[in-house]
């Protein structure tokens, strides 16, 4: 065995035909995402992210072994029967939303761009080699991410569901692994789908703009659908009786399909089945279709383009405004800067777009849970916990997009060119840093209490509302304070590896914070608003610890010096945060 | 006049810029030369304050800058060896970028830059992102900058990298003119034709050590050559290039 992995490694390194090179450095680069910084690093990301899933299987496990053999034990089928039909529906739309995660992390590597263009361009290679290479390496790559993703589960399920009642109506691994694995390459291959149609429909300038907003769109969409998804388990009564949408869920679709190979196949579950098999191939088909229509086509369009200056449209009332605030022109300088670079390069705006869906998709998610309380027909909300969670909005909003910002700030622009600021900084670090202070209010602080104040007032009546957004307003302002005294930096001209904490560690960190910063700080808030007098009593406290907090910002920024790198991490440099 | 005294700067015990001493004088042009790892750039970067020089003073008019590094760093104009720029912007925001920096209020900052822009034909491509110029319109916005706030002394590593030849021209012209006016100007390139013909007086570095510094007619004159390249050439013991394109070209055709 060792040979014969010495001479398949001893294979790999030899030089191959251009058609197997091409197709092996495409299928590499998948993994080289936005979101980790250097060649390789996705097995770290990738063994974090495993870890995970192997501790929460270590809860689930016992859990579901228990479910079944309760169900199994009853005297009718009827309860198992509908549970696996929840759960056979949960697999399948959990590995469609995986699926489409993943494909929207990899947006911009989805079709051949200008890099591949100019960095093949010299080559003996020719184009529809590049085009082939690149549509074969991208559905290897989908094929064996959906097979690793889908295996595991798909084995696990029918094992713990083993019992009297499983010959009948249990879960065929067979069946479960065929169609979740369609269900997620119907996601994917829809979703390349759609970027082809952008690609070749919209002009090359615009394609990146609108390109960007359906990546952010989607990957809102997906985080916040989670919830849901997880939730499908706890709706077996409902799938008693087909609802009349089912039709038009693809999600249903594939529960047909795995009934049909289950060996179940009523009328409905056939009709779906076909559903199912036509959704994948017309995804499939169109997929093929926009590769096949954006061939020379979208890389003429992108090279000719690239020789036209691009224009940036100049509001200058904007800057005249911020003038108008901003007397200091150093301090003008620096939020300029930060309020130009944050919306002109693509994987800050998008890493800001993934915390503040993950805000909102923990915001849903509390709202959700709210509904299913009651039971999805008769919606009935309890007042107090819809109090609670109108009080969480705020606090999560403004803990996910501060801590974005902190986390977008250390991503540098440029690196080379932070000599600007380096050769202007003395005697002017409080001045700078008073300009990241104007920014963070006026991006995450402020939007969030404009944004929810109407909902405060909605559910607390408006003067009640109006201290209710005041009492959430002084944590974001705390919390601002807090991150300010650890900034050393000017946005964008520091170098931070991403990635360097585990993501274990790091999911734990913003667990205990939504937990004590949300959750413990929203029911404080809730009972002071209920008793007369404490409200006032909190609001003290929350001014205190902010206006504590600010004075050390203050001395802090007095003393420190501001941290630039002459040169990025190397890892950090192979993220081309600059390429847009 | 911009003094600066034993300038020294070591990496890990080793000297990139040893014991370098040399004048600039109000309306002098000298020219800063050396083969590549002279330690040109280094020096550059502890006048403009980037790096921290080891040991060794520097001197504004007759004050060591140390005292006040912010008063000197206004005095100062800067024109990197490469053309780093927020690519991201604008060129016209750069510029604002630059002279909000430079403490510069609006009145005055928006009517210079403007001028400047147009001065330097950019004004077309004012509010297209610095990713999309070429390497002479950064190279023009770089000048721009250094130029924005009127300063004593200028310090110009390789300025001349990617320009057309009208701007060449113009910029040759240029320094002609701010010397005149009492600029002090520190030239730093590789292009020895350009710097023969703009600066009054050179210095020439070899491995961090100073080895010439005089007017190039001097230089000439005791070395005993046509041209300041050959007197470039006699001082930084520059090898003969015909072995290495010999091995160049068998390599290739190994």
């Amino acid at each position: 065995m060792p040979g014969l992995l010495h001479r398949l490694r001893d294979s790999l390194e030899e030089t191959h035909s251009t058609a197997f090179e091409l197709r092996r450095h495409f299928f590499l680069r998948f993994f080289d995402s936005d979101f980790v910084s250097e060649a390789g690093q996705w097995r770290v990301l990738a063994i974090g992210v495993f870890a995970i899933l192997a501790s929460l299987s270590l809860l689930f496990v016992p859990a579901y072994y228990g479910k079944y053999m309760m169900l199994n034990a009853l005297p009718t089928p009827d309860l198992y029967r509908l549970a696996a039909l929840a759960d056979v529906l949960f697999l399948i739309t959990l590995a469609m939303f995986i699926s489409g995660l993943v494909t929207t992390f990899l947006w911009p590597s989805l079709f051949p761009n200008f890099q591949d263009y100019l960095a093949l361009a010299s080559l003996p290679i020719r184009m529809r080699d590049v085009f082939v290479a690149k549509f074969t390496g991208l559905i290897a790559f989908a094929l064996s991410f959906i097979i690793a993703t889908i295996l595991l589960p798909s084995a696990f399920l029918p094992a713990v569901a083993a019992g009297k009642y499983s010959l009948e109506f249990g879960v065929r691994p067979t069946a479960l692994f065929v169609s979740s694995s369609l269900a997620a390459l119907f996601v994917f291959l829809l979703l390349v789908a759609v970027q082809g149609v952008l690609l070749n429909v919209l002009p090359a300038r615009q394609f990146e703009r609108v390109s960007l907003t359906v990546q952010g769109a989607l990957l809102t969409v997906f985080l916040c659908g989670l919830p849901v998804v997880l939730s499908i388990p706890d709706l077996h009564e409902s799938l008693d009786q087909w609802p009349h949408w089912a039709m038009w869920a693809p999600p249903a679709w594939f529960l047909g399909l795995h009934e049909v190979l289950s060996g179940r196949p009523d009328r409905l579950a056939i009709r779906l089945a076909w559903l199912s098999l036509a959704g994948v191939i017309g995804a499939g088909s169109a997929a093929t279709a926009t590769y096949l229509w954006s061939y020379r086509r979208h890389r003429v369009r992108l090279l000719e383009s690239a020789g036209k200056l691009k224009r940036i449209a100049d509001h200058g009332w904007i800057g005249a405004i911020a003038e108008m605030f901003i007397p200091d022109p150093r301090e003008l300088a620096v939020f300029a800067f930060s309020a130009k670079t944050l919306p002109r390069t693509r994987q800050h705006r998008l890493i800001l777009i993934t915390f503040a869906a993950l805000a909102v998709a923990v915001i849903f998610e509390s709202f959700f849970n709210l509904s299913l309380s009651r039971g999805l027909r008769g919606v009935s909300f309890q007042v107090d916990a819809l109090r609670k969670a109108a009080i969480s909005a705020p606090l999560t909003l403004s803990l996910f997009l501060l801590a974005g910002l902190r986390y977008v700030f250390r991503l540098p622009v440029d690196l080379g060119a932070n000599w600007a600021f380096r050769i202007n900084e003395l005697g002017n670090c409080a001045i700078f840093l008073g300009a990241v202070q104007r920014f963070l209010v006026c991006c995450a602080v402020l939007p969030v209490v404009l944004l929810t104040l109407p909902m405060e007032v909605h559910f607390f009546g408006l003067s009640t509302g109006m201290i209710a957004a005041a009492l959430c307003l002084l944590p974001s302002l705390a919390l601002m304070g807090l991150f300010l005294i650890q900034v050393e930096a000017i946005p964008f001209t520091s170098c931070y590896l991403p990635g360097r904490r585990p993501v274990i560690e790091t999911l734990v960190i913003y667990l205990i914070a939504v937990s004590v910063y949300v959750s413990v700080l929203s029911r404080v808030i809730i009972r002071c608003l209920e008793r007369v007098g404490s409200e006032l009593a909190l609001f003290g406290i929350l001014l205190t610890a902010w206006l504590v907090l600010r004075m050390a910002q203050l001395d802090h920024w007095g003393v420190g010096k501001l941290e630039f790198e002459e040169l990025p991490e190397p890892v950090v440099m192979a993220m081309n945060l600059d390429r847009d | 006049m911009l003094e600066v005294r034993s300038l020294l700067k070591r990496y890990n015990h080793i000297p990139a810029v040893d014991g370098v001493s040399f004048t600039i004088r109000p309306g002098e042009v000298l020219g800063y030369l050396g083969p590549n790892g002279a330690g040109k750039t280094t020096t550059v970067r502890m006048l403009t304050g980037l790096i921290e020089p080891t040991d060794g003073g520097i001197l504004f008019q007759g004050c060591d800058v140390r005292a006040d590094w912010i008063g000197f760093q206004r005095r100062l104009g800067y024109v990197p060896e490469e053309p780093h720029l927020y690519r991201h912007l604008t060129g016209r925001e750069y510029l604002q970028l630059i002279g909000r920096l430079r403490g510069l209020p609006r009145r005055v900052l928006d009517p210079r830059l403007d001028r400047l822009l147009h001065l330097f034909a950019l004004w077309e491509d004012r509010h297209s992102p610095l990713a999309s110029y070429s390497k002479g319109m950064r190279q023009k916005i770089l000048l721009s900058g250094a130029l924005l706030h009127d300063p004593e002394l200028l310090i110009l590593d390789e300025p001349f990298s990617g320009l057309d030849v009208k701007t060449t021209l113009i910029l040759r012209r240029l320094l002609q003119a701010l010397a005149s006016e009492g600029k002090m100007i520190l030239f730093s390139s590789h292009v020895l034709e350009v710097v023969e013909k703009v600066c009054s007086s050179v210095v020439i570095l070899r491995q961090g050590k100073l080895v010439a510094h005089d007017r190039v007619e001097r230089l000439r004159e005791i070395l005993q050559q046509e041209s300041l390249e050959g007197v470039f050439a006699q001082l930084t013991e520059q090898e003969d290039p015909g072995p290495v394109v010999s091995g160049i070209l068998a390599a290739i055709r190994s």
